[in-house]
């Protein structure tokens, strides 16, 4: 392989050892995005997979009155906010003690990715446990300690089934903030603190004034990976509650979901899915012209 | 041994030329050095050389063939980067191995050259350690090992002594001197620093805005510049420039009489080296305006009606700044230069002896 | 306060949240080595009576988790070499190459990257379907592949960029090829990189769910995912120590990296995540 790579230049070169990861994306990604695209303008009956081309139908009726679009956003948006301003309030805490000098501090450090790298599923089964009605931890303890008089229904009612999902939410990704946050706050220079010293600072306008400053661009990355991350969360949703009861906790990719696969409705599916996605990018444009307002 | 050709050479990145059509032939055997300022595009004129950049026009040619198209590996030549680039999961003995593996010399062979290598560059307690856990002049110097195992025909180096101290730099520098001298190919060595050109070559080419300014030996450079640029890029302190204007045959600086001169009427830049700079009794008269002693000896900076000079007194020197005192410079050693190019002028110049025109310094 | 004090009061602080934040795992662990009449107690223990393993031996016997988590392993596995072979060679035309469309290709990946899984499910489905892979390992490898070549390519990329490009212009100008001087020079200098991206790669395919769920649906195929939820729904009653059991089984891959290899996981996430 060598001596005939030899006589292509850079010229040949680059673009041959791209070419299989275009192809690859091209298949799995660029196809499939504007297949998704092209099938939101027909209706699909997914058992036997006869479609019919109604245009815009899908969107009328999903943005429609009787449609589920706005509703699930609102879901999805009281979610996503929810658990990422839980994560990133227990993220940026628990950097900020994990980075001073503790005991067993790197196997804390260790403990604590825990939750982000075991898999969604082990970690929705571990808390449907706890939140077992008879058996589960959360209703005995918190009866033994006369909170709740009787056992609480955490995910078949509300509101408590939306609070068990953004909690869970919370605990299962805030490592991502801990590990972002804890690398940048082990490369700050300590002569920086030492200064603020000097000039009279004390612990917490050394943290507003040295610390803050320079995890803000860290910390900004952080909310935008995470907020797209939650806002398309599937999995810890629909494994946790399966949006239910009814739809109280139903976010736009579980609606995605059950269109496609519950209510065979494929075309219906896409074109939630398509109007899902410009919502992201309509956000991620806003969130890009506040950012750049602000510098 | 090569000789090296550059015909019409020219080098552009997107919209901007880096380098901007030069010639220049170096005979083999010779110590080239590419002289500039950071940025006049002297590297990228050696990564040319190298193969690690294509030209955009122009030719290269090693011993009388164009090698454009030649990749790197097959042209024969060695190069020492700035960062020495050893490759930092191999040993010094595998570093400096290296190019002899990829061009399939036999393990034993290879071993003693390694070896040889290694002995003439003291590295031989060294061979076994890796690139980090040596010092900058040891990296440097298996750098230069991996470059001279090979016995390419033409070296190239990059700045290679611009991360060591000063000591250390200067060693270095004569450590290569006769290395060159020893095995006699042709070197290609690029720096900002007009010592270590001065110094260490036979030919030096100073390069600025992408075009070659002057092409000559050392001395040439130093003592007959080719135009203000280079005549202010070398030599320490920095020539000193003041506008004259030529009349009637005579050379007129702040509208008084310096020396006669064979050019025609008009204005012209003259140029004057510190040690050209002779204080003493009678002469130009000027303020000492700053000194800087600098052990050996002291630099005076002479402000006056002729502008501000430079001139070396020795170490001792009594003098003080704000002092009132008289220079002089032999008219023979005046640098002119055409005010609008700034290349060079070239005329005869004497003493004004008539004595009633005593300003002549 | 002294510094000794301190120290003493943060730490008591910061284990005491680390242990509730761990508390969840700690009691799947607990539940899974309790017997049935402690596991439905109403007077719960923190740690089990009698410690048991019968319900890994059922697990490991009488259940279809081997399979399972036999196909996790060849799906996983298979998935990582995939991406990594293609996105080692993709990143280095990526960090060293200059040809028209690169920066194009760049931002596309990384757009690749925000990509909402469930927009892309339902033609990769149809497509499944179509070319007659659907129920087969090949089908979740390739999908896979979708979520996790992009972050692969990113990662590789910024720690390639990172490795000054001199040492393999020194390689060639030594006499490798453009393929030489990578094999010889930067891949070596990559080596933690490819071991992060494997990393991260692997436990995302072993983790993944949603794919799963849509695109196999026999337990010949199925992986650890789907098929420990399949036992959840299928069973009368919900044997919870037996889920448990399976749970800290399946958790048994991430245990391992996390305590041997987290430095390059770490690593992965400030080079990927944060730089990107």
């Amino acid at each position: 392989m060598r001596p005939a790579l030899h006589h292509l230049g850079d010229r040949s070169l680059g673009p041959l050892l791209i070419a299989p990861v275009v192809l690859v994306l091209g298949t799995v990604i660029a196809y499939p995005l504007f297949a998704a695209i092209a099938l939101s303008a027909f209706a699909v009956d997914t058992p036997t997979l006869r479609s019919r081309f109604v245009g815009l139908g899908n969107y009328a009726e999903l943005l429609g009155a009787d449609g589920r679009f706005w509703p699930a956003l609102g879901v999805t948006l009281v979610w996503t906010a929810a658990t990422l301003a839980l994560q990133i309030v227990i993220g940026v805490a628990m950097a900020l003690l994990l980075n001073r000098d503790l005991w067993l501090r790197s196997l804390a450090r260790s403990l604590v990715l825990f939750p982000y790298f075991v898999s969604t599923v082990v970690a929705v089964l571990v808390w449907r446990w706890l939140f077992n009605d008879m058996f589960g931890l959360a209703n005995q303890l918190l009866m033994k300690i006369g909170v709740i008089a009787a056992p609480l229904d955490w995910l078949g009612t509300m509101p408590s089934a939306l609070l068990s999902v953004i909690v869970v939410g919370a605990w299962k990704f805030f490592p991502f903030v801990v590990i972002a946050v804890l690398a940048r706050l082990q490369t700050i220079p300590e002569s920086l603190y030492d200064a603020a010293r000097l000039d009279g600072a004390g612990a917490w306008s050394r943290f507003r004034d040295v610390t803050l400053p320079q995890i803000g661009e860290v910390l900004g990355i952080v909310v935008l990976l995470r907020a797209i991350w939650d806002f398309k969360e599937f999995d810890l949703v629909y494994l946790l509650t399966g949006g239910g009861p009814v739809d109280a906790t139903r976010t736009l990719p579980l609606i995605v979901y059950q269109e496609a696969f519950g209510l065979n409705r494929m075309g219906m599916a896409a074109a939630y899915a398509v109007a899902m996605m410009i919502t992201m990018l309509g956000f991620f444009l806003l969130y890009r012209l506040a950012v750049r307002g602000r510098t | 041994m090569a000789g090296i050709e550059l015909r019409a050479l020219h080098k552009r990145f997107g919209t901007t030329d880096v380098v901007r059509g030069i010639d220049l032939t170096v005979p083999s055997g010779a110590f080239l050095t590419l002289l500039g300022p950071s940025g006049c595009g002297k590297s990228t004129l050696l990564r040319m050389l190298a193969g690690l950049e294509a030209p955009s026009a122009g030719q290269i040619l090693f011993d009388g063939s164009v090698v454009n198209d030649i990749p790197p590996g097959r042209r024969d030549i060695a190069m020492v980067f700035q960062s020495y680039a050893l490759y930092p999961h191999m040993t010094v003995a595998q570093n400096i191995a290296y190019p002899l593996r990829k061009r399939g010399v036999p393990r034993g062979e290879r071993d003693a050259a390694v070896a040889r290598a290694a002995e003439v560059l003291q590295l031989t307690a060294l061979l076994d350690r890796r690139p980090r856990e040596l010092s900058g002049g040891q990296q440097q110097r298996v750098a230069l090992g991996r470059a001279l195992v090979r016995e390419p025909r033409i070296f190239l180096l990059d700045e290679p002594l611009s991360n060591l101290d000063a000591t250390l730099r200067s060693h270095m520098r004569r450590e290569l001197v006769a290395l060159h001298r020893r095995i006699g190919r042709t070197m290609v060595y690029v720096t900002h620093d007009q010592l270590e050109a001065m110094t260490m070559s036979t030919h030096v080419a100073v390069i600025d805005g992408g075009r070659l300014q002057q092409f000559g030996t050392p001395a040439e450079v130093y003592r007959r510049p080719a135009n203000r640029m280079v005549a202010s890029f070398i030599g320490t302190p920095g020539m000193a420039f003041a506008d004259g204007m030529v009349a009637t045959g005579r050379l007129l600086l702040a509208g008084r009489p310096l020396a006669l001169i064979g050019a025609p009427d008009g204005p012209v830049t003259v140029g004057i080296r510190a040690e050209d700079v002779e204080i003493a009794d009678t002469g130009v008269a000027a303020c000492v305006t700053d000194m800087e002693a600098v052990g050996h000896e002291t630099l005076l900076t002479l402000s006056g009606e002729f502008g501000t000079v430079t001139a070396r007194a020795p170490a001792d020197c009594r003098l003080a700044p704000g002092a009132t005192v008289h220079w002089q410079v032999r008219p023979a050693q005046l640098h002119l230069f055409n005010p609008e190019t700034g290349d060079r002028r070239n005329a005869a110049l004497s003493p004004i002896t008539s004595s009633n025109e005593t300003t002549a310094p | 306060m002294s510094p000794r004090l301190a120290r003493t009061g943060w730490s008591l602080l910061a284990w005491s949240l680390i242990l509730l934040v761990a508390g969840p795992l700690l009691w799947m662990v607990a539940t899974s080595l309790k017997s049935e009449d402690e596991v439905f107690s109403l007077e719960p223990t923190l740690l089990p009576v009698e410690p048991t393993l019968e319900h890994y031996a059922v697990l490991l016997t009488e259940t279809a988790f081997p399979a399972y988590f036999a196909n996790s392993v060849v799906i996983a596995t298979a998935t990582t070499t995939v991406v990594v072979v293609l996105a080692v060679l993709g990143a280095f035309s990526l960090a060293r190459f200059r040809y028209r469309g690169r920066e194009a290709i760049a931002s596309a990946v990384l757009l690749c990257y925000m990509l909402p899984s469930v927009v892309l499910i339902i033609p990769l489905y149809l497509l499944m379907v179509r070319l007659g892979l659907a129920n087969t390992i090949a089908s979740l490898v390739i999908a896979y592949t979708s979520f996790a070549l992009p972050y692969a390519l990113w990662l590789l990329r910024t720690f390639m960029a990172a490795v000054p490009v001199e040492i393999e212009q020194a390689a060639l100008i030594d006499g490798a090829s453009r393929m030489g001087a990578f094999f010889d020079v930067l891949l070596p200098q990559v080596l933690p990189g490819i071991i992060s991206t494997a990393l991260f790669t692997f436990i995302l395919a072993w983790n993944e769910f949603l794919f799963a769920l849509v695109l196999v649906n026999a337990d010949d195929v199925r992986p650890l995912t789907t098929g420990v939820m399949t036992m959840l729904v299928s069973g009368f009653n919900i044997e919870w120590s037996l889920l448990m059991a399976a749970s800290v089984m399946m958790s048994v891959p991430l245990i391992i990296i996390l305590a041997f290899l987290q430095g390059h996981l770490v690593r992965g996430f400030g080079a990927g995540a944060v730089k990107g």
